[in-house]
C-alpha cells in the first residue's frame, strides 16, 4: 500500500509538471533585468479585466475609481511622447474633458481586441495589448484614429502604459 | 490489493495523457466581425520567425528576398494612415528613402525589441505578430528617436496584414 500511495504522489507530480510544460511560450524579448532570454506566454484574463475596468472608468469619467487601477509610481506615455505620472495624467484628462464641453465637441473609443502576454509567468507582471478606434469630433468635422493601449500591469494596477496612434486618413475630409 | 493498483494505474495514466492534450489556454475578446466568440492564444514560433526574417532583410536592404514574405495582396498602412497601393509601391517607396537618405548623408537604423505571435483560432491559419521597434532617423548629426509597434497579420508564411503604430519619444536634450 505504501508503495501504491508514493507512486500516485510521484505520478501526481508528473501530471502537474507535464501541464505546466505544456504551456507554449514563442518569441523574442530583450526585457530583461537578470540577463536570462525570455520567451511570451499568455497571460491571464484578471489582468485583462484591469484593462476592461479601466476603460468603464474612463468612459464614465470617475477618476477617482481610473486612479485605483494605477500604481502609485505609474509611468504613463502617450504617441506624442509626453509622459505622466498618475496626477499629472488625470489632470490632463480633466482639462481635456473641459476643452471638450467648452468646444461642444465629442471624444469617443471603442476597443476592438484585448490581450495579454507574459515573459515569465512565474513571477508577476503582464504585458496588456488593447485596440481601440478614436474619433473627435467638433463643428468643423471629425477626425478618426486606431490607438494600440499597452498596459504593464502588477498585482491589479498598471505600472506603466505606453500608446501607440496609427491615423486614419478620412477620405471625406482629406 | 492487485486489482486496486491495476485500477490507480491505468486512472493515472489516462489523467496523464488527457492533461496534456486539454485544449490550449486563451484569454482576452475580440470584437471583429465574425470571431466575436473567441478568445486569445498564444501563436507559433514560426510566424515570429517570419516577421525576424522579413526584418532581416529589409535591414540588409535585400528587398527582393523582403518581397517573399509578403503576400501579393498585403495591404500595408503606415502610422500616418497611408495604405499603399500594391507591395511593389511599398517597396519602391522603400527603395526611394534609401536613396534620399544615401545622398543627404542621413540614417535609419532600428531594431526590435519584442516579438509574439498571438492567435484568435488555433485551428485555421492566421496569426498576428506583433513586433516592437526603436527607431532613430539622423539628420545633419540630430537624431530622432520613436517607437514602433507593428502588427503583421501573418497566414501561411505570408504577411497578409501589415499595420504601424506610433510612438514618439521626446528627446530631453533639445527639446
Amino acid at each position: 500500500m505504501k508503495k501504491t500511495n508514493f507512486s500516485i504522489i510521484i505520478s501526481s507530480f508528473l501530471i502537474l509538471f507535464s501541464c505546466e510544460m505544456n504551456q507554449s511560450s514563442v518569441g523574442i524579448s530583450n526585457f530583461s533585468d537578470d540577463g536570462k532570454v525570455y520567451k511570451w506566454h499568455l497571460g491571464s484574463e484578471s489582468a485583462v479585466d484591469v484593462a476592461k475596468n479601466l476603460d468603464d472608468a474612463m468612459k464614465d469619467k470617475d477618476y477617482t475609481l481610473l486612479r485605483n487601477f494605477l500604481s502609485d509610481t505609474v509611468r504613463i506615455t502617450s504617441s506624442n511622447g509626453a509622459v505622466y505620472d498618475a496626477d499629472s495624467f488625470i489632470n490632463r484628462r480633466i482639462e481635456i474633458d473641459s476643452i471638450l464641453e467648452s468646444r461642444n465637441a465629442s471624444l469617443n473609443w471603442e476597443y476592438s481586441n484585448i490581450f495579454t502576454v507574459d515573459l515569465d509567468p512565474t513571477r508577476g507582471g503582464e504585458h496588456v495589448h488593447v485596440n481601440y478606434s478614436g474619433k473627435y469630433e467638433d463643428e468643423n468635422g471629425a477626425d478618426t484614429w486606431n490607438s494600440i493601449n499597452r498596459y504593464y500591469v502588477i498585482e491589479g494596477k498598471v505600472v506603466r502604459w505606453d500608446t501607440f496612434t496609427q491615423d486614419i486618413i478620412d477620405k471625406d475630409t482629406e | 490489493m492487485k486489482h486496486l493498483k491495476q485500477i490507480l494505474s491505468i486512472f493515472t495514466v489516462a489523467i496523464f495523457i488527457f492533461s496534456c492534450n486539454t485544449p490550449e489556454r486563451s484569454v482576452g475578446m475580440s470584437a471583429w466581425e465574425g470571431v466575436e466568440d473567441m478568445k486569445w492564444h498564444i501563436g507559433t514560433q514560426s510566424a515570429v520567425d517570419i516577421a525576424k526574417a522579413m526584418d532581416a532583410a529589409w535591414q540588409a536592404r535585400n528587398y527582393d528576398e523582403m518581397r517573399n514574405y509578403i503576400s501579393d495582396t498585403a495591404t500595408i498602412t503606415s502610422s500616418n494612415g497611408y495604405t499603399f497601393e500594391s507591395v511593389d509601391a511599398f517597396i519602391e517607396r522603400r527603395k526611394s528613402n534609401d536613396s534620399v537618405w544615401d545622398s543627404n548623408g542621413s540614417t535609419f537604423e532600428w531594431s526590435f525589441t519584442n516579438l509574439f505571435s498571438v492567435d484568435l483560432d488555433p485551428s485555421t491559419g492566421g496569426e498576428h505578430v506583433h513586433a516592437d521597434y526603436f527607431g532613430t532617423y539622423t539628420e545633419d548629426g540630430k537624431a530622432d528617436n520613436f517607437r514602433v509597434m507593428n502588427r503583421y497579420y501573418i497566414i501561411d508564411e505570408k504577411i497578409v496584414m501589415w499595420n504601424s503604430y506610433f510612438q514618439d519619444i521626446i528627446e530631453e536634450t533639445s527639446e
